[in-house]
This record gives structure tokens, sequence and C-alpha cells, in this order.
């Protein structure tokens, strides 16, 4: 599956127009060594020898260098694969938490005031390109309030803080992309959960739960609301792709040093191998976020098992 | 439910006037029968055409002028297509078409349709979509959402003769740019244009319909033109002498009254209106955004379209064949769906960007080839469960075709959930165009796009506010209604699914 | 998802923003200056590094030359001694004999030798390693048409080493100025691929800086070199050049005393920052870029399908009446006016105004009168005889596409007002905008018909660059003109700058009436400042240029240094 994925990427990138050699020599350099820096760079030979070779760099951990950054493209990544995966994996947990309560509250006090308010706000947000929420944050929470940093992970000097200051410095930088990558995903977990936690609470065994005379905290936290959550792990691994995809704005907006901004660079500056790496770890990511959400379903859902 | 799809007998008005609104002024019949809201928007939507043409009559008989003259051009002479085969030229006409064609369509429809309740059908005649539509209209929000789409995909199809100004003139831009919403520009008013129009020499060279071509190029300049050419814009100005002193930018520019069109400062000067305020180069916003829509709307629905085409396409064939074709192309549809969107969206535009297509195009054919994966899933899905229906058994024993069987009796059973989730897709694809304009790879400037409107403007965010937020509440805007109609679509058909399974 | 987890999970997270609070240690900020960068640097090695931002930090980490610097009132630039102490020219200028420090290390501790300097030459030059500063090197001695680094650098002791040129030329010394690397960490690098070299991560210089960090698309931190002797170890800790490449937020961190020093701040920012945030400076550099139009001179597709053999005029601006009614049809005056104001002034040709020596006074810029446009226009022979708007002639309508680079707004309000002003003189403009990348891959190709583009000239007069012959570096246009030519050769030949003037004069009057392509304006770059950042030279060479005298006060305080 992600053998198909990269050789798609491949072949896309390979026969766009526009020559990379160009950005690295002045045009009066000779084209003889242009073809030299063209050979060493391992775009002279035809396609298909470029594919098997680049398929067996691939297969072997080699992922070549960087056209753009001179450096290998396992380093570039290793650099930025953590903050990208701390960014969404904080959005995530966001969107879950958020959605969920959201859902529930809802859901509890369908028909309310509050349920109507709470939906309608959940589907402007839905509804608002994240680019330009961010910049809004940004204009308004960090320029006009002046109480959140505006861009970057951390503060230039955080590694001479101590410990707890520099995690708290990276809390403080994480608030406003985390909030905007996470917002639009929670808002539509929380409609989702909603809409489950309802059609479990109209079911017999909660009527028979409730007729028992258990508590109502003990009918919703024990036994509905474990049902209602398996249809919510289906999206975990739904929602992936979707916050990769977004953490590409998000992390433009911010200055966040991720993979989402390093795939837009390379993309303009033409840096195939760290175009098809970027590619490549995200596909890794939302197969992996599959492979997570089916495992959590087997815990949750005792039904399922897995040999 | 069930009671409530009953059709009660209206009476029809016996008064001629009373019953000429009746028939012939589409809304009056449902206001009468207590239909009050749906009723009024329906009657202010048909009565909007009228009076836009009233507001826009000079437009619109330059437009139907060009269109005659065109269209006899066309007639004696095949030489003179240049002169009219323009993009700006035709979306007059369509704006003129439509402006009298739309109230038209709705009078003969809303007749045909009193007309026929008259002649007493039953309510089991009544096909599904009737009843959805039904159930559709009982959501006030749904239905809120529906007009706000359909009022917007007029406004697209209107756009020349919405917009107060032209959306790529501008000129003096160092006293128009910026200006706030709800502001006004002094302009004075010039006697002779400030650039001599060019001159052309086709009506001396040909013989024959020299006339017509004259009044047809004179015609078209009119529609097109700017009007900026007899206006000067100024910060402020004051008469010394023979002259009005005028303040441009930080320098004082005399001008001769006698240049100005009139004597007075109440005749030649007066104040322009930009009601959502003006961008970096003094475009009026307002006309900007109105023709941003044309791009945002027709993209998403273009791009729907081809991804909804294709999704169904492939679903179909995976559902309905099943075995290798199905493992086939679900494996596709599988890889395709690790990939986070965006990441193949960039990656085929940055890519193929400098190939000779229009930006536009490239952009819906992208996001119309990278979103089809979901639909094509859900309609193998739907297609499973169809194609062991009786009905479908029974066309294969009768020995049909596969694509009458597939076309004929299993695509018209699977349409309710594609149509669903088109809705809903719209909006996100609207999102998608504007992001793509945030990263830059986004329609060409200075064609508008919401998207590039914002983009344009995120810049000057810290002191121009408007640039930036107005396109983007038009898009939280058409976003959420295209969610709610989907949502409406969703709880309107579901009951009856529901139904049909009992 | 019990409760007790929940209280446990607040619980953390509350330890540790107290303690966050609580830290109160010296402020590391105190002695730390941050400067805001757009991209990151692409290397930091000198011999292969091609971004300014590398530029910009790599000449404060590896040792100068000389210490130069531009005298703004005399329009030249100025060598002081640095890593050489002093020099001589002999042999009727074409020789020239370096005497270099004898005390400078390398961080490592080994001595900067002359063996180090020609070494590194050595890399300059040679083509496998295709160093953009490789051209530096042309007027030294070539053997086949290579640069022959034996012939041109002779080394007499430790200290002493003589550079061979084959004539005497103004820019002797400014292309004597090429940093060096260590030859002890390079000596066994593959050529091929110098630009990947594990070593270029960890720069080995003896300037004032040291390399401490280089976080990529994050940070880049350099700190105080102590054993420094060019001239003297930093008087900052620290310098950290941070990448925020989107402007908004890096204005905003410049607003909120983030970020000390950050260029380019854009001349409609600037009201706002002088209003909001007194304590920022905001410095204007003189002119040395400019932006113009390219008219493709000459007939480019002919030229590519012969194999660059056929040149023939190109069929709408071939004609020199048609590029002078171009730059008459253009309000360039508006767009000067709507996007620099005071921070540009309209560029009459490439000569820049900070030459003042140089430059030819008496030309008047082209006004903005479309009347006369037209009149050009049809005298050279374009008329609408088909009623649609736009010119034509021969049954070809006047239509081209103007190409801009994606994301930079000023040449797109250049794009737009040139559609705009074009359309009423008849011209159909259509626009496209195009990655950097590829717009001036294609541009240098000369592929592009028209285009919007900038020009930073270097700070030492040398028009052969772009108008030598079509196959110059930077004539993207094509223009060829016998006349300038000759007069690039005579006035690369003086012995003083100064001799050159006559000669730079006439070009100037020549170019003015060619119009090669129209020239729009100088740009006067605008750097925010931070006040609390005092003795800083923020200047024509640089934001970072004498970056060791840097130090940190009291933003209030007036006190001058």
């Amino acid at each position: 599956m992600l053998f198909g994925l990269l050789t798609i990427t491949f072949f896309i990138i390979r026969l766009a127009p526009g020559d990379p050699v160009s950005m690295y020599i002045q045009s009066d350099v000779d084209p003889e060594y242009a073809d030299n820096l063209r050979e060493v760079l391992g775009l002279s030979d035809p396609l298909p020898v470029q594919y098997v070779k680049w398929l067996k760099g691939t297969l072997t951990g080699e992922l070549g260098m960087s056209f753009s950054k001179h450096a290998a493209v396992g380093d570039i990544l290793l650099e930025t694969i953590p903050n990208t995966v701390l960014l969404t994996a904080v959005a995530l947990v966001f969107n879950f938490l958020v959605g969920i309560i959201i859902g529930i509250i809802t859901a509890l006090k369908r028909g309310s005031t509050l349920d109507h308010s709470v939906n309608i706000t959940a589907l402007f947000v839905y509804s608002m390109p994240e680019f330009w929420l961010g910049l809004m944050l940004i204009l308004g929470v960090s320029l006009h309030l002046g109480i959140l940093p505006a861009s970057g992970m951390h503060s230039p000097m955080a590694k001479y803080l101590s410990l707890p200051a520099y995690v708290w410095d990276v809390v403080e930088h994480m608030i406003l992309p985390v909030f905007v990558l996470g917002v639009a995903s929670a808002a539509a977990t929380g409609r989702y959960m909603r809409g489950s936690l309802l059609e479990v609470i109209n079911q017999d065994y909660i009527r028979t739960a409730r007729a028992k005379g258990l508590s109502e905290v003990l009918v919703i936290g024990k036994h509905a609301l474990r049902n209602a959550l398996i249809p919510i792990i289906t999206l975990l691994g739904l929602s992936l792709p979707f916050l990769l995809g977004g953490a590409v704005i998000v992390e433009t907006v911010f200055a966040w040093p991720g993979m989402g901004k390093l795939t837009i660079d390379a993309i303009f500056s033409r840096d195939y191998p760290l175009i098809i790496a970027c590619t490549m770890v995200s596909g890794v990511m939302v197969i992996l976020g599959n492979l997570v959400a089916d495992l959590l379903y087997a815990l949750i859902d005792p039904r399922i098992r897995y040999e | 439910m069930s009671s409530a799809t009953r059709t009660p007998r209206y009476d029809v008005p016996r008064a001629p006037l009373a019953r000429a609104f009746h028939f012939h002024l589409p809304g009056v019949a449902f206001i009468r029968r207590g239909q009050r809201v749906f009723g009024g928007m329906l009657l202010l939507y048909t009565l909007a055409f009228p009076l836009i043409l009233v507001l826009a009559w000079e437009d619109f008989t330059r437009a139907v002028v060009s269109m005659g003259l065109s269209l006899y051009l066309l007639a004696v002479d095949t030489d003179h297509l240049v002169i009219f085969w323009r993009g700006e030229v035709i979306e007059h006409w369509i704006a003129a078409v439509v402006c009298v064609g739309m109230p038209i369509l709705l009078w003969w429809g809303n007749r045909r349709a009193l007309r026929r309740e008259l002649e007493d059908r039953d309510e089991h005649e009544r096909s599904q979509w009737a009843l959805a539509w039904r159930e559709f209209k009982k959501s006030r929000v749904a239905a809120g959402g529906l007009s706000v789409i359909i009022i917007l995909y007029t406004i697209v199809l209107l756009c020349p003769f919405l917009a107060p100004f032209n959306p790529n003139a501008f000129q003096d831009g160092i006293v128009t740019k910026f200006r706030p919403p709800l502001s006004t520009v002094t302009v004075l008013h010039l006697k002779e244009a400030r650039i001599t129009p060019m001159p052309t020499s086709v009506h001396a060279a040909r013989s024959g319909h020299r006339e017509a071509i004259r009044r047809l190029i004179e015609v078209n300049r009119a529609l097109t033109d700017e009007n900026l050419a007899f206006q000067q814009a100024v910060h402020a100005f004051h008469i010394e002498g023979p002259d009005v002193i005028a303040t441009v930018g930080n320098e004082a520019v005399p001008i001769p009254i006698a240049r100005l069109d009139g004597s007075e400062p109440e005749e030649f000067a007066s104040e322009r209106l930009h009601l959502l305020g003006t961008d970096s180069y003094g475009r009026d916003l307002l006309s900007r955004i109105i023709y941003g829509s044309r791009v945002s709307l027709t993209l998403g629905f273009i791009a729907v379209l081809l991804s909804v085409t294709l999704g169904t396409f492939v679903g179909l064939m995976a559902g309905y064949f099943g075995r290798v074709t199905d493992n086939l192309l679900m494996r596709i549809v599988d890889i395709l769906l690790a990939f986070p969107a965006l990441f193949l969206i960039l990656i085929i535009i940055a890519a193929f960007e400098s190939v000779a297509v229009p930006r536009i195009l490239l952009i819906v054919v992208v996001l119309g080839l990278t979103s089809w994966m979901g639909i094509s899933r859900l309609v193998r899905g739907e297609v499973l469960s169809v194609k062991e229906r009786e009905y479908v058994l029974a066309a294969h024993a009768l020995g049909f075709g596969h694509a009458r069987i597939i076309f004929r009796h299993i695509l018209p059973n699977v349409l309710t959930p594609i149509i669903v989730n088109a809705t809903l897709r719209i909006g996100g694809i609207i999102l998608v165009e504007a992001a793509l304009s945030y990263l830059n790879i986004g329609v060409q400037p200075p064609t508008a796009s919401w998207g590039n409107i914002i983009f344009e403007g995120k810049d000057v965010l810290s002191y121009a506010w408007w640039v930036s937020t107005l396109p983007g509440l038009a898009i939280v805007l058409v976003v959420v209604c295209f969610n709610l109609v989907g949502d409406g679509l969703r709880d309107a058909f579901d009951p009856m699914l529901k139904n049909e399974r009992i | 998802m019990s409760p007790r987890y929940l209280f446990v999970a607040l619980l953390c997270c509350g330890l540790v923003v107290s303690c966050g609070k609580k830290s109160g240690e010296k402020d590391p900020m105190s002695e730390t200056a941050v400067v805001a960068l757009s991209g990151d640097a692409d290397n930091l090695n000198p011999v292969v590094a091609n971004s300014a931002t590398s530029g910009d930090i790599q000449g404060n980490i590896y040792p100068t030359m000389f210490d130069v610097s531009f005298n703004t009132r005399e329009g030249k630039l100025e060598f002081e001694p640095s890593l050489v102490t002093r020099w001589e020219f002999t042999n009727g200028g074409k020789d020239v004999v370096l005497h270099l420090r004898p005390d400078v290390r390398w961080e490592d501790g080994i001595l900067v030798t002359p063996q180090d300097i020609k070494f590194s030459y050595e890399l300059y030059g040679d083509p496998e390693v295709a160093s953009p500063r490789r051209s530096y090197l042309e007027s030294m001695i070539q053997t086949d048409g290579k640069f022959d680094v034996d012939r041109s650098i002779e080394i007499i002791d430790d200290t002493t080493m003589v550079f061979h040129f084959t004539r005497q030329y103004p820019l002797q010394l400014f292309h004597l100025n090429l940093s060096p690397i260590p030859r002890h960490i390079y000596r066994n690098a593959d050529r091929k691929t110098m630009r990947s070299n594990p070593a270029n991560e960890h720069p080995v210089g003896a300037g004032p800086f040291k390399l401490e960090e280089w976080t990529r698309q994050q940070q880049i931190v350099v700190s105080r070199n102590v054993n420094s002797k060019l001239p003297y170890p930093a008087k900052l800790e620290r310098v950290i050049f941070r990448v925020i490449s989107e402007p908004t937020t890096r204005l905003t961190e410049l607003k909120k005393g983030a970020v000390d020093v950050m260029r380019p701040v854009y001349p409609e920012d600037v009201a706002d920052i002088q209003e909001s945030s007194p304590d920022i400076k905001l410095v204007t550099l003189p002119p040395r870029s400019y932006e113009y139009i390219g008219w493709m001179n000459i007939d480019a597709k002919e030229y590519h399908a012969s194999g660059k053999k056929t040149i023939r005029p190109h069929p709408l601006f071939g004609d020199r009446r048609v590029r002078q009614a171009l730059t008459y049809a253009i309000n360039r005056k508006a767009i000067l006016d709507d996007q620099l104001g005071p921070y540009g002034e309209l560029a009459v040709t490439d000569f820049s105004p900070i030459f003042r020596w140089a430059i030819q006074h008496d030309l008047i810029p082209y006004p903005y009168d479309p009347d006369r446009a037209k009149q050009l226009l049809r005298s050279a022979g374009w008329s609408d005889s088909n009623g649609d708007g736009v010119l034509d002639k021969g049954g070809k309508n006047f239509e081209f596409t103007l190409y801009y680079n994606v994301g930079n707004k000023r040449r797109e309000y250049v794009a737009t007002i040139v559609q705009e002003n074009l359309k009423q003189v008849g011209i159909k403009v259509n626009l496209q905008s195009v990655e950097p990348v590829v717009l001036y891959q294609n541009i240098e190709e000369k592929k592009y018909d028209a285009f919007v583009a900038g020009f930073s000239v270097g700070l030492a007069i040398d028009p052969s660059d772009r108008w030598g012959d079509i196959n110059s570096p930077f004539n993207n246009v094509a223009f060829s003109h016998r006349r300038v030519s000759e007069l690039l050769k005579l006035g690369l030949h003086v012995p003083t700058e100064r001799d050159a003037g006559p000669f730079w004069k006439e070009i100037q009057s020549i170019l003015h009436q060619e119009q090669p392509c129209t020239f729009l304006y100088w740009i006067k770059d605008i750097v925010g400042q931070n006040r609390r950042l005092k003795r800083v030279n923020i200047n024509v060479l640089g934001v970072t240029d004498h970056m060791w005298e840097w130090t940190i006060g009291d933003p209030k305080s007036s006190v001058t240094y």
C-alpha cells in the first residue's frame, strides 16, 4: 500500500517540468558542469533506472540527499518529524477530549439552549478556513492581547531554561496551533459523539440499567459511554490524514518547524528526495494511526479479538 | 408523518385580480395557504429580478443591443467574431438573459405546479423526491441554508449587474487604496477622458456592415469600460482662482476648472461609496467579493461534479462486478486515502503548474481527481446491498446488459446518499481552494476568488482588517449553508429510506 | 477516564506550570540578539553557499580577508586590514602582494596559513565544485579555459602571498575578498559533493562568532568566539537567527520585542510601527536593488530552435520604438508612490544612485504619457484593424504573457498595473505567476518574452554581466549593442574606478534611449531594529555587517557609544 503511494508520488514529481539543477549554478557555468551536477544528483539516468535506484535506496533506509538543504534527507526528517508528531498528537488528543466532552454535554442536554448554541458554534468553526482562523487568532490573541507567542515552537533561548520552564515554554507556544488544528475536528467529533450517544441511550439495555435503579452517572459513564465510543474510534483513523493535511497550513501560519512546512518548501524548490520522503512519512503515520485505531477498537469492544 | 403528506384542497380565488396574482405571481399561492415564509421568499426572489433590471437598466439595454448586433453580424458576416467573442461581453449577455428568463421560468413553473394541483393527484403518485422535499422544507435552518445558496448562485450569474464597480478596475491607487468599509472617495468629474480611447480602423476598412460594426464596438466598449476615465480621485480639493487644487497623496495638483465637468463643486465633484471598502489597489471590495463568488462557487460545484462522477463510476464498477475489479479498485482507493489529500493536491499542482493550462482549470481537475475516493467507497457499499434486491435479480434474469442494469436499475437507487455526500463536499472544496490560495497556488490574480482576496489581505491585517476578514466571512457563510443543506437532505432522505426497508 | 487519573494529570500540569513561572534565573536574553529571517540558510560553507541568508551568517563565522565598508558619500568600496594586514600592487597592477596576520587561528587552534587561502581559492575555481562565485577568478590566470591555481597564486612565506591577474582593473581587491575555509578539514573532501559535505554543518571558522546550533527551519545560533582575532571576539554572547516565513507573524514578533532585527519591513507597515512601537528604530538603506520589466529583444523561439544561432528581432519587442512606447505607457510613478513612497526612487537605468560619481544626471525619466505611447506604436506599424480593442500588425495581435514570481506582492502589483495600463493603449497582457525556482530558470534561459524581475547590483560597478553580449549571465532580455560592448571593455580596463566615469555615463545614455527593459524603481530597504540593541551598523553591506560590535542596553537610554 505504502509502495503504491510512493510510486505515484515519484512519477508525478519526476514527470513534471522544471529543472532542479539550475538552482545551484549560475547560468555562466558551462553546460558540462551542469551535466556533471545532474549526474551527481542522479537526474541524468532514464526514468525507470532512477525509479529502481531510488526504490533500492528507500528499502535500505537510504533516503538520499536533499537538493535544497544540502543535507541527508534522513537527518532533516529526524529533526522535523518529532515536532509534527507532537503537534498532531496533541491536536488529536484535544480533538477527542473536547469533542467527546461536547458530545456528552449536548447529548445529555439535548434540545436545550446550550445544545443549540454549541451546535451552531461547532458548525461555524467547522466551516472556517484554518489559515484564516489562525491569522485572526494571531492578530487578536497574540498581537492585541499580547498573551501568547505568535510563532515558533519555543522561545529562542529555550534550551537554557530549566526543564519545567522549558516544558511550559513549549506548551505556551503550542496552544494556538493546537487549537487551530484541532478545533474543526473537535467540532465534527462532538457532533458525531452526540449522535452516537443519543442512539445508545435509547437502547433497551440502558433502559434496563435505569430501571434497575442505577444512578444516572453510572448509567451514562459506564454503560452508555463505552458503547457510544466505539464508532468514535473509527474517526480516529479517519481524522489523521485530515490533521496532517491541516498541519501543512497551520505550520506555515505559526512557523512551526515541522514536516508540513518542510514539505511546502520542498515542493517549491523541486527537492524530489525530500518530497518523496515527506510523503512516505505521512503515509506511514496514517497507516500507523489506523493500526492504533484497530487496537483501540479491540480494547474497547470486547466482541472484537485479534489473534 | 404520513398524515401530513395528504394534500388538502385549496380554493382558487374568484376575484379576477386575486386570481391573476394567485396564478401569475410565484409565491402568492403559498402565502395564501399559510406557508408564509416560503411563499414570501419566493415572491421576493421573483420580484428581485425586475428590480435589478430597473437598477441596471443602462447596462441591460446595452447588453441587449450588443447581443442583437452580434447575432446580426454572426448571420451576415462571420469575420467579426473577435469583436464580441470576449468573456467580459458574454457575461453581460448571460446576466441579461438570466434577468429576463429567470422570472419567466419561475412564473411558468409556478403556474404549471398550481394547475397540476388542481387536477387532483393522489399522494401515492408523489415521487420519492417530492417526499424528501416536503421533509426537507420542515427544517427551517436547512431551508434557510438552501435559500442562501440559491441566492448566491443567482448572484454568480448576475454579477455584472450587481457589482457596483468593475472588480479589476482601479486608478489613483494612492487615494483610493485601503478605504475602510462604508467610506467614500471624493472624485472630480472631467470633461474629457484622461486617456483618449484607442482608435480603431475596422469600420473604415470594410464596407457593408460598417455601421453595425461601429455600433457594436461602441456598445461593447461601454459595457466593459470601467467608467473611470472621466474621474479623478482626490483626497481633498479647494478652489483657487481658475484652478481646482486637488490633494493627491502629498502633492497638490492644479486642475483648471475649464477641464472639469461643470463649474461648481456640486457639479464636478461627487462621493463614490465603497460599501465594503477597498483593497491595496483601490479596487472595490464588494465588487471583488461578488465576482469572487463566481470563481469560488463554480469551482466548488464543478470539482464536486467531477469527483462525484468519477467516484460513482468507480464505486459502481467495484460494487457491481466484484471480485478482481473490486479488489483492484478498492486497493487504489485505500492507497489514495492514506495520503493526506492536501499533500497530493500540492504535489500535483506544483508539478504541473508550468504546463500551459489555465490555473483555474488545473485546480478544478486536481480537486476533482483527489476527492472521489470517499464517494466510491460509499457507492460501492450501497451497490453491494442493492444488487441483491429482487428487481435487480429480475433484470438479470431477463437478460439485460450490464450497462442497462447499472444505469437503469442500480444507479437511481444509490443516488440519494451520493447527493447528500456531494452537498457536504462542496463546502470542503471551497475551503481547500482558499487554502491553496493561501499557499499561493490558487487562482491566478487579478481574477478574484475568495481565497486570493484573503491572501492579498493577510499581510495588511493589522491596519486593513476588512480585506481578509470579509471574504473569510463569506466563505464561512457559504460553507455553513452547504453543511446545513447537506444535513437537512440527509435527515430528509433518511426516514424514507427506513420506511422503504420495513 | 477515571476522575482520579484526571486529577493527577491536572496536578502534574499545575506543578510544571508553577515551576516554570518560579525559575528566576538570569534572563538569558540579556546577552542575546535575535534576527528574523524569512528563509533558512542553504549552506554555511562560503564556497558553495548561495542564499543571502548564508552570506549574512557565514561572514561572521569565517575569516574575512579585508574589512570592507562602503563609503556612501564617495560611492565606493573601501578596504581595511583584516586577515590581510597590508597589500601592494606590483607588475603594473597585475600582481597583488598580500601580507597576512601570523596569529590568526581556526576555532580548533590550528593557524590560518596561506595554504588555507590557496586551497580555498582552488575550490572556488574548481568547476567540479561549481561555486556560485567562480566568476570572481576569471581575471586570474587561466589554462585551457580553467582557473589555474598554481600559476595564479604564489606563496612566498608563511605570511606573504602573491596573486597574479591577467590585467589591472578596479575590482581586484573585491575579488580577493573570498572567505577562506580550513584546509585541514576539507583537504580530502570529495569535490563533486562539496555541497553536502557533513563538515558544512559544523563550520570551523576564525571570525568573531562561531556556530553553536543550527536547527533547520527554526534557528541558527551563533555565539561569541572567544579566541577570535578578527578583529576581536564578539561583544554579544550570542545572536540567534530565527526563520519566520509568514510576514504577519514576523512583524508581530518584532513589535513584541521577541525579534530585534528584521528585514525587510514593508513601507506600508512603517506608519503603524512608528506609532505603536517607539522601541523600534527603522533604518533605511541606500538603494542597491531595482526592479524592471524585461522585454525579450530577440526572437527567442527562433533563437532556441536554431540552437542559439539565429538572432532576429523579437516580433513585438524587437523595435526600439515599441520598447519606448511601453515605458511611456506604464505609470511607473503611480507604482512607486503606491508601493514604496519615500522608500524608493524612479530608475532611469540600472546604474545605482549610490555611485554618484558615475551617474549621468542629464537623463530625464520617461514620463507617463499614453498618447505618446500610442503615437510611437502607430509609427511602428501597430493599429487596431479588427475592432477587438487590441492592436495588431500583419494579422497578429499585440498580446503577450507577463510572468512574475508567486508570493511577491510588489511584483504582483506591478504586473497588475502593467496589465491595466497597457490595456489603455491596446495591448493585451495575460498575467502568470510562477514559483521562483521555475521563474528564474526560465528567465535565465531566455524563455520568457516579458517578465517582472529584480536585480541587486554589486558594490563595485560592473555592468558586463548584464550588457556584455547576448550570452552574458544576466542579460536576460538578450540586448546587444555594439557601442555598449566597446564602452564596457574601456570602462573595465581603467586603472582606478573613477576613470571609468565617462564610459559609464555614455552607456546610461544608450540604455535610456534603447530601453532594453523598462526600469521601474530603486528600492531602499527598511530594516526594523529594536533600540535595546546598540552600536548596530546596518548599512548597504547588509544587516549583519560588523555584528561583532553589537551590544545590548536599555532601550530607553539614549547613550551612544
